[in-house]
């Protein structure tokens, strides 16, 4: 039993988030890095809430256009939080884009 | 290295290796037995339904529990259900009964008889998300349950850890149970037992294709008495889910694998516990 659940915590307490943090680079005109991490947040409690969170860099940003308008009205967002976590998925994928080899 | 321990190292191993960088599909609940940390959000409602069947034990015995839950989402990070549970099970029992012997005098001879029960009760459980597992480095949440019978108070506080690697889940429950259940003295009065019991439950599960998981679920009961463990068995088995939208549905197979503590037959507890267990598990989006 202990080396069960040894086992098991000691597989959680090795992980880290996936989910980009954004930075400076990311930052672009019309965008502060308030904005992105301001988008990040609501990207976690609207619609974290409901299914087990896509990491940005699945899509590219004019399908994340098509999935956040499909989604809008179940997740209750207004225009400018949708607004927000569409610059923050599109600077998310953006940059995973040229963080890869 | 006993049996045991060796596929508990084997099953450790598995979950160390498996870290991908692909995406993840969003799916609320990929597992029957193990719980993940994902809530509802404010205002959403499922109707879920669980069918658990049980058999094999020493006996004949054949065991079905059925639930139904009401779960709705109260804030960003708290979800409450209710339940009304059936409870239904049929086992061999020993009758005694005197028989005239043949010889002016009596017998007492040992019959073979079925014997079974239906139970009703309540339940109403409360679930508290503190970490995401995407988020942040892993997921975590409360969880604490209580039921209610006419014979039986049930308390369950349960601990959930969860992480997503982009296309597979992980999970991890330790939860508690404590059971306070009226018992019937043979003088004709009646008292308060308490039994005591812990249960593990670790997960994994893959994203084939869209909406379909196919995963695994081991589960590790512990019985309590006195204090010190009593009696303790390791199940694991295959896991499949599929989800589309406002449905989903999960199907797992249980058998025992071994007793860590209290065998009886064929290393396995078949007096506290069963041979097999199935859960299936559907839910619709209200």
């Amino acid at each position: 039993m202990i080396c069960f659940a040894a086992i098991a915590a000691l597989t959680f307490a090795a992980c880290t988030s996936l989910l980009y943090v954004p930075d400076e680079r990311d930052v672009s005109p019309g965008t502060t890095l308030a904005d992105l991490k301001r988008g990040r947040e609501l990207y976690v409690e609207k619609c974290g809430s409901c299914h087990t969170l896509v990491l940005p860099e699945r899509y590219p940003a004019h399908e994340w256009e098509g999935n956040v308008g499909r989604m809008q009205a179940r997740a209750r967002l207004d225009t400018l939080e949708k607004r927000a976590i569409l610059q923050y998925l599109s600077a998310a994928a953006a940059s995973r884009q040229r963080e890869a080899p | 290295m006993c049996k045991s321990t060796r596929f508990a190292c084997l099953v450790g191993c598995l979950f160390c290796l498996v870290l991908l960088a692909s995406t993840a599909r969003g799916q609320d609940r990929v597992f029957t037995y193990t719980y993940q940390s994902t809530v509802l959000g404010r205002g959403q409602r499922e109707l879920e339904v669980w069918n658990t069947f049980r058999f094999g034990k020493k006996d004949y015995f054949r065991a079905f529990d059925n639930r139904i839950e009401f779960e709705i989402g109260l804030t960003r990070d708290l979800q409450t259900a209710f339940y009304l549970n059936i409870r239904n099970w049929s086992g061999e029992t020993t009758l005694s009964q005197l028989l005239p012997d043949g010889m002016g005098g009596f017998r007492n001879d040992q019959i073979s008889s079925l014997a079974g029960e239906t139970e009703l009760s309540f339940s109403n459980e409360w679930k508290l998300k503190l970490l995401d597992p995407i988020a942040n480095p892993v997921g975590l949440a409360l969880y604490g349950e209580y039921s209610l019978s006419s014979t039986e108070i049930e308390l369950e506080p349960r601990l959930i850890l969860d992480k997503a690697f982009g296309q597979i889940l992980t999970a991890f429950n330790a939860a508690g149970e404590f059971e306070f259940e009226t018992e019937i003295e043979e003088s004709g009065g009646e008292h308060v037992e308490l039994e005591k019991s812990l249960e593990l439950d670790l997960a994994v599960s893959v994203n084939l294709h869209g909406g379909i998981f196919l995963g695994a679920e081991i589960v590790n009961r512990n019985g309590f008495e006195d204090g010190t463990l009593a009696f303790s068995a390791l199940f694991a088995g295959p896991v499949l889910s599929y989800a589309t939208e406002g449905f989903w549905v999960n199907l797992t197979i249980l058998p025992q694998v071994t007793a860590l503590k209290g065998a009886t037959r064929e290393g396995l507890d078949l007096d506290h516990f069963e041979r097999l267990e199935t859960r299936l598990m559907f839910s619709y989006v209200l």
